[in-house]
């Protein structure tokens, strides 16, 4: 085909959105925020976990082994959080970028609906995994390896249509390759996005081993896991912080190769162009010093206190990031719809107010049932 | 249709309708498993029995592992599938009905919640060291926000059959509670009672002493048995309560649909006999047997159910709003008036050509035809369909579309874009009759 036309027009005119713009970015950001920690929790921990089972010898019963089972056994549990809320972030994303998300998606459709099965598939690995060893045996390492390389393909998908959906110039890609195939290779910032993504829940997944033992040390160990001295437990935290430690100086160059493969004009965002992109990154930089210092001193919740609002900054970096590489388009297509040349007048967007009120009502209601339903979890653990 | 059309070797309406009839499956067992659950568990604690307590314990960990992942999963993936096929179409539904969504998310939050602290808690409450009363409200919750979520789903899947007074007003509360909202509830709810006591019959043909498992299979049963009172009144219900268009579209039966609409009335009724049957004593074998193949009829009932409720919304995929290809009535004028390329950059070009003229029509098809038809696949194939027709009869045809054959969106287009459109399925079925 005759690729005559500007990408620019490639873009679809959006739908009108049923509600301020900010109320759903903070929607946006606020539960995306959430998804990326317990997605972090889930990668992170898989690593860990597939090299903790390569290096430690198998055996079924000694306190190494029945910590690594029993902590991979939150790998499914984070997972199944860490879908759900990774719906209400695609909802808005959908909202509020449809035009570029729906287009990439596509253009990319087959990688896009594999992260189902990807999904799935890894979920089933680790739930087999955490059972009890008498059911894998020395085969958990493959069975681990099969599932973080599958988590691994997810991550690498997600990070290739956040940055597909930014770009209307690379979707001429589709001319050649209608039939949903395409990944975004051509971008400079792929592999650095990739691998800071990556190398990041790495250490969120070190903090997790390191809390989960400090919290089972707090409370005297559990029950089912035999006879554990406080010892092992320091090791398990010491263990744990060395993954954060580590994976988190990798970051320092990962981050500078991330930030100096963008665009030049977007690359200044974050030194002094954008006042509030500069200041979240200063901010993001110092919350890092903190975390690892607090690691140091061995302070678990200090430094997973710190890392949280380090990632609560960085999303926020990432929300300017997408706006300032869309910004051309964005406003070029939100000003299509306004005028609505190419589309009739749209039907309105009427009684959305009430909708509105039925989420408030049922988010704090839901918020309601699953804090009584984790207190009386709790509850009944603490009176064993 | 200003989207890129996913051009992929099988018809993109057939991959939708396996992922969802798969979901609907497993989610609808789980809105009847809530109840299922906390019922069974109420009559252990009643009877004392530890038997019971265990199985129902055991039985909802297949909850876990199926309908909370798997269940959660897939219904990721319909979500998914349907922005790839049909993105314009997605577009409007999330956003009319965004806060819709949203909500259906937090009761899904509420209830994977709910059953996590329900199956987790089992044996301390089981060993005494969880109250039943709490136990049971975990249940209870996990019941209540399932049957939440298809509260909601419901009222958005049937927006897309029955849109109703939302067509004039645009208003969310009409959209939601559109004329086949209350029907497809009851009937809906009906289906989830009766596919829970199908699952549960399964795992209760397990329970190793042979007086409990009596017990159990029975009283499972009677969940398959007593919701086809429900089920049949919804049925009934529902389909009066179809505008005549949309009844019409399925009493045609159209190839695609006639062997589900003739398939559903001879499985449903199958299905009740097979509940029934359980309450003969059988051998272990004999039932378990039984059991796969009630369950086969589940399923497909609810296939036949979910296809004959897609196809007969065709041609629309929201019913007088948007066709099944995406396009609105509304931008229909403006297509045939200044053309199909002129609404999208996706062809690549805005003018038919004699150099361009295949690669138009191979456009206009995927955008206009491929959402219903096949070129050499099973889905409608137009290659019987076209064949021997001639790029002036494959014209004509196009120009009366919809019109004549109502079961199709009419053809948007300027003459020469027609004309391109004509020549290459007219191409296209001459290269795959000639293998
Ligand atoms: C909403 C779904 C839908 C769309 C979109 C659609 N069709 Fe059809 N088409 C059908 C159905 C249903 C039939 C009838 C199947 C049967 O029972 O044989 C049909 C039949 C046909 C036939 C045979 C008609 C006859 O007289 O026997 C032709 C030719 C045809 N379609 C061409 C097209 C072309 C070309 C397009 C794109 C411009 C198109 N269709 C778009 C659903 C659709």
């Amino acid at each position: 085909m005759t690729p005559a036309l500007p990408p620019a027009a490639l873009v679809p005119t959006p739908d009108p959105i049923p509600g301020p713009w900010g109320w759903f970015q903070a929607l946006l950001l606020l539960i995306f925020v959430v998804h990326l920690l317990f997605m972090n929790v889930v990668l992170g921990t898989s690593v860990i976990t597939l090299f903790r089972s390569w290096r430690t010898p198998f055996s079924p019963n000694d306190q190494v082994n029945v910590d690594i089972r029993e902590t991979a056994a939150w790998v499914p549990r984070a997972m199944a959080l860490a879908v759900n809320f990774g719906v209400p972030p695609l909802l808005f994303l959908q909202v509020l970028y449809g035009q570029f998300i729906y287009a990439s998606s596509i253009l990319m459709a087959v990688w896009w609906l594999g992260i189902v099965g990807f999904v799935m598939m890894a979920y089933y690995g680790f739930y087999l995994y955490g059972l009890g060893h008498a059911v894998l045996g020395p085969r958990r390492t493959l069975v681990a390896g099969i599932s973080v390389a599958l988590l691994l393909v997810n991550a690498f998908v997600l990070t290739n249509n956040a940055t597909l959906m930014l770009d209307p110039a690379r979707w001429t890609g589709y001319a050649a390759s209608p039939g949903g195939t395409l990944l975004n290779w051509g971008e400079p910032s792929l592999l650095p996005r990739y691998l800071h993504m990556v190398v990041g829940a790495v250490a969120v997944g070190g903090l997790f081993v390191a809390g989960r033992a400090q919290l089972l040390q707090n409370a005297g160990g559990p029950v089912a896991s035999g006879p554990q001295g406080p010892q092992d437990w320091e090791l398990r935290i010491t263990e744990g912080l060395a993954w954060f430690t580590h994976a988190t100086y990798a970051q320092f160059v990962l981050g500078t190769w991330f930030l100096f493969s963008l665009p030049g004009h977007l690359t200044k965002l974050f030194m002094g162009g954008h006042g509030l992109a500069t200041g979240a990154f200063a901010l993001g930089l110092a919350g890092t010093a903190l975390a690892l210092f607090a690691a140091r001193r061995r302070r678990v919740w200090l430094a997973a206190g710190a890392t949280t609002g380090v990632i609560f900054l960085m999303a926020a970096m990432r929300a300017v990031l997408r706006d300032a590489w869309l910004a051309p388009h964005l406003n070029g297509s939100m000003a299509r719809a306004a005028a609505a040349p190419i589309h009739p007048p749209q039907l309105p967007m009427t009684g959305q107010d009430g909708a509105a009120a039925l989420f408030v009502a049922s988010l704090v209601a839901g918020a309601a049932a699953v804090w009584w339903l984790v207190v009386i979890a709790r509850r009944s653990g603490k009176e064993a | 249709m200003q989207y890129p059309v996913w051009q992929l070797p099988v018809n993109g309406g057939l991959l939708i309708a396996l992922i969802s009839v798969i979901h609907v499956f497993v989610a609808q067992f789980a809105v009847g498993g809530g109840f299922f659950l906390v019922m069974a568990e109420r009559k252990g604690h009643a009877e004392g029995s530890n038997e019971i307590l265990q199985w129902v314990k055991r039985h909802s960990r297949f909850f876990v592992l199926l309908t909370m992942v798997f269940g959660g999963v897939t219904g990721v993936g319909i979500w998914l599938i349907i922005s790839l096929v049909s993105p314009a179409a997605t577009s409007q539904l999330v956003h009319l009905f965004l806060y819709g969504w949203a909500t259906e998310w937090v009761f899904f939050l509420g209830e994977i919640v709910a059953l996590l602290v329900y199956y987790y808690t089992f044996q301390r409450c089981i060993s005494g060291r969880m109250s039943k009363k709490d136990h049971m409200t975990a249940g209870w919750l996990y019941a209540l926000f399932a049957f939440l979520s298809l509260f909601m789903i419901n009222g958005i899947i049937g927006f897309m059959l029955t849109p109703g007074e939302w067509l004039r007003t645009g208003d969310f509360w009409d959209g939601f509670f559109n004329p086949t909202f209350w029907p497809a509830l009851v009937f809906r709810s009906a289906l989830c009672l009766l596919l829970a006591g199908l699952f549960a019959m399964i795992t209760a043909l397990r329970i190793p002493n042979p007086e409990t498992r009596e017990t159990m299979v029975r009283w499972s049963a009677r969940w398959v048995c007593l919701p086809f009172v429900g089920l049949l009144a919804g049925a009934a219900w529902y389909f009066a309560a179809l505008p005549p268009a949309q009844q019409a579209m399925i009493l045609r039966r159209t190839e695609d649909i006639r062997p589900f609409a003739l398939a559903w009335p001879v499985v449903t009724p199958l299905l009740f006999l097979g509940g029934l049957a359980f309450f003969v004593k059988a051998g272990g074998r004999a039932r378990a047997v039984l059991a796969g193949v009630v369950l086969l009829l589940g399923l497909a009932q609810v296939g036949a159910f979910e296809w004959v409720r897609e196809t007969g919304r065709r041609p629309w995929v929201i019913h007088g709003y948007m066709y099944s290809n995406g396009i609105r009535v509304a931008d229909v004028e403006r297509m045939q008036r200044d053309g199909a390329l002129s609404l999208t950059a996706w062809a690549g070009t805005r003018e038919v050509t004699d150099a361009n003229r295949l690669d138009v029509g191979r456009f206009l098809w995927a955008q206009q035809c491929s959402s219903c038809h096949g070129m050499g696949n099973p889905m409608l194939d137009m290659v019987p369909r076209a064949a021997k027709r001639g790029v002036a009869g494959m014209e004509a045809q196009l120009a009366g579309q919809g019109r004549l054959l109502s079961y199709m969106p009419p053809f948007c287009g300027t003459p020469a874009e027609r004309n391109a459109l004509a020549v290459y399925i007219v191409h296209e079925v001459e290269r795959h009759l000639a293998r």
